[in-house]
């Protein structure tokens, strides 16, 4: 028995085959799921999700969005994801500096709001390169 | 000087000086009378009416003829006998073109002459000639053949320019085929949760309806011209909406998207513009993000209460529409907005297929409506209904926006296709009238120089 992952994007299908265990991070903490999980609809925090196949894990940067867990079908629609083998480490390690130096600089309510933005998703790709189990 | 020659009588013989004189003035005179006469004869064989290709032909075997004539005589039998043959064989109003060369050509000899003399080397300012107007060229031959051959790249380039185009609509098109399993997906989502919620008030943040006092408007333009009235269209329609906006009291701001809409709005500092930002080739989700981060800090520090997006719809290839609709403040049920408040249902969607039908281009738009399945009666919400709602609202922005943008590069890439396909028929038409008067100038030319070689063995014989 296994699950059948999709993981769309606006402008395309990131991932669409069988995956043995997933672990997605949710506004509400990390969930874990299994073959043959109870249905749950659930937002996506911006955050890692973690797939399972044969033993080996798998990491992708989720940025934001929505899940839904069905019979052994799992939809997740985000606003961006990216596979953790495409991520460019220093490239990452730049980004995440240059956000935390805007959110340093932000002066205002809508400023502070986008720079916050930045630094999550920055981290989480980052995080993301990182996270090898 | 007639009285130093009258002294002549008081010498014995003429000196050298004297006869030399005397030869001098004598041949002045003759050539003075002569040469344009000689000029108007050859005018007339040479450049004939327009119409007359035979002319040079048909003089060269009376040429003998035309010497042992007296010269006035000749020509004016010749002229009037081939005006009337000219003149049965075309339109009445073309007497006004020949009479002005004939009495042009007949008072002023000089000026004709003079205008052959022209230096080539002067950038060929040639005035085209079609075949209804009234200036002959005046350049020559060299010029007419560079202006042929800088015409024949033009229309390379362009017609190059419009395959270009339409490749790029096909993969615009691809694009817009792969967003579909996200936007349906979400559809079917945000109707199962709303069904759930009908009895809740929902208060996401992005549905929060407030007084408007302030509006952004989001601008897309492309990046490139050469697009026939594209851009132009909706720059337009932007300055359209701000004015109406002004009229009834309202502030407002500008988001920039596209290179053509960044400089003509940079050129005019009186509108506000909150940001300047450019597309790439093809729109990503990563453009349609900072796009969507954007407005959403605009509305949610309710600095805006209403944000507009205006766009080129895709209607067909020859036609494109500005349309403006409204992106925030989202209606919880998924709905797309007019300005007019016309609303489509979300779960409508209307996508476009680039397809052949006998043997053209042509567009054809499918309404589909997403299947929306129930969502299983057990299915628990790990977060409150309104939670997940407020996560659903920011990605179904996103994928609006994306749509918006997506459109607006596929009526992009019509329009320039449109645009190119004329410039290319034009600039075929030009080259083959330039070149019909090019042959008429270089068989005019070799008629000319064969009458010379006949003319100068006649004068010899």
């Amino acid at each position: 028995m296994t699950l059948n992952l999709c993981v769309l994007t606006p402008n395309r299908i990131v991932w669409d085959s069988e995956v043995k265990e997933i672990i997605l991070s949710t506004n509400s903490g990390q969930i874990g799921v299994l073959p043959n999980h109870a249905p749950v609809a659930t937002a996506v925090d911006i955050g890692i999700l973690r797939i399972r196949l044969n033993d080996q894990w798998l990491t992708m940067a989720l940025m934001g969005g929505f899940a839904r867990i069905g019979n052994n079908e799992i939809t997740v629609l985000v606003n961006d994801a990216e596979k953790g083998s495409d991520i460019d480490p220093q490239e990452a390690q730049q980004t995440l500096e240059i956000a935390e130096a805007n959110l340093q600089k932000a002066e205002g309510k809508r400023q502070t709001i986008e720079a916050n933005l930045a630094l999550r998703r920055a981290r989480t790709r980052v995080e993301a390169i990182n996270v090898i189990s | 000087m007639f009285d130093h020659i009258m002294d002549i009588k008081q010498y014995d013989g003429l000196s050298s000086f004297q006869l030399f004189v005397c030869g001098f003035a004598a041949g002045a005179r003759a050539e003075l009378v002569c040469h344009p006469l000689d000029v108007v004869k050859k005018r007339f064989q040479i450049e004939g009416y327009r119409g007359t290709q035979d002319m040079g032909l048909v003089l060269s075997t009376r040429l003998t003829k035309i010497f042992l004539m007296p010269y006035g005589e000749s020509i004016k039998w010749r002229a009037w006998r081939d005006f009337m043959r000219w003149q049965t064989g075309r339109y009445v109003h073309r007497l006004l073109i020949v009479f002005m060369p004939l009495t042009l050509n007949a008072a002023v000899p000089h000026s004709g002459f003079l205008e052959e003399q022209i230096p080539s080397h002067n950038s060929p300012t040639c005035s085209p000639s079609r075949s209804s107007s009234v200036n002959p060229i005046h350049c020559s031959l060299r010029d007419l053949r560079e202006r042929i051959d800088s015409v024949k790249n033009t229309q390379k380039i362009t017609e190059a320019m419009k395959l270009v185009a339409a490749a790029k609509v096909r993969r615009a098109q691809e694009a817009v085929v792969n967003g579909r399993p996200f936007s349906e997906t979400l559809v079917e989502v945000l109707y199962n949760i709303n069904e759930q919620l009908q009895t809740e008030d929902i208060d996401a943040p992005l549905t929060n309806v407030r007084p408007v006092k302030k509006v952004a408007l989001v601008v897309v333009t492309g990046d490139r011209g050469l697009c026939g009235g594209f851009n132009n269209f909706i720059i337009k329609k932007a300055e359209a909406r701000i004015a109406e906006l002004k009229e009834l009291g309202l502030d407002y701001t500008v988001i920039s998207v596209g290179k053509k809409g960044n400089s003509y709005f940079i050129r005019r500092p009186y509108i506000p513009v909150d940001r300047f930002l450019e597309g790439g080739n093809l729109p990503t989700a990563k453009e349609a993000q900072t796009i969507a981060d954007d407005v959403f800090s605009l509305f949610i520090s309710e600095e805006v209460d209403k944000v507009e997006l205006l766009y080129t719809k895709f209607v067909s290839l020859v036609k494109s529409d500005p349309v403006i609709h409204t992106l925030l403040p989202l209606s919880p049920k998924g709905e797309i907005c007019d300005v007019n408040g016309n609303c489509v249902d979300a779960a409508e969607d209307e996508f476009f297929r680039l397809t052949t039908k006998e043997g053209k281009l042509t567009l054809e738009r499918d309404v589909v409506r997403t299947e929306t399945i129930e969502f299983s009666p057990i299915l628990q919400f790990e977060q409150d209904p309104v939670q997940i709602l407020d996560a659903l609202l920011p990605l179904y922005l996103n994928s609006q926006i994306l749509r918006a943008l997506q459109e607006s590069l596929a009526s992009e890439l019509a329009a320039r296709m449109s645009a190119m396909s004329s410039a290319s028929d034009n600039a075929s038409e030009l080259k083959k009238n330039l070149s019909q008067v090019y042959n008429r100038k270089r068989q005019a030319k070799i008629t000319g120089e064969i009458l010379e070689i006949v003319a100068g063995a006649d004068a010899l014989v």
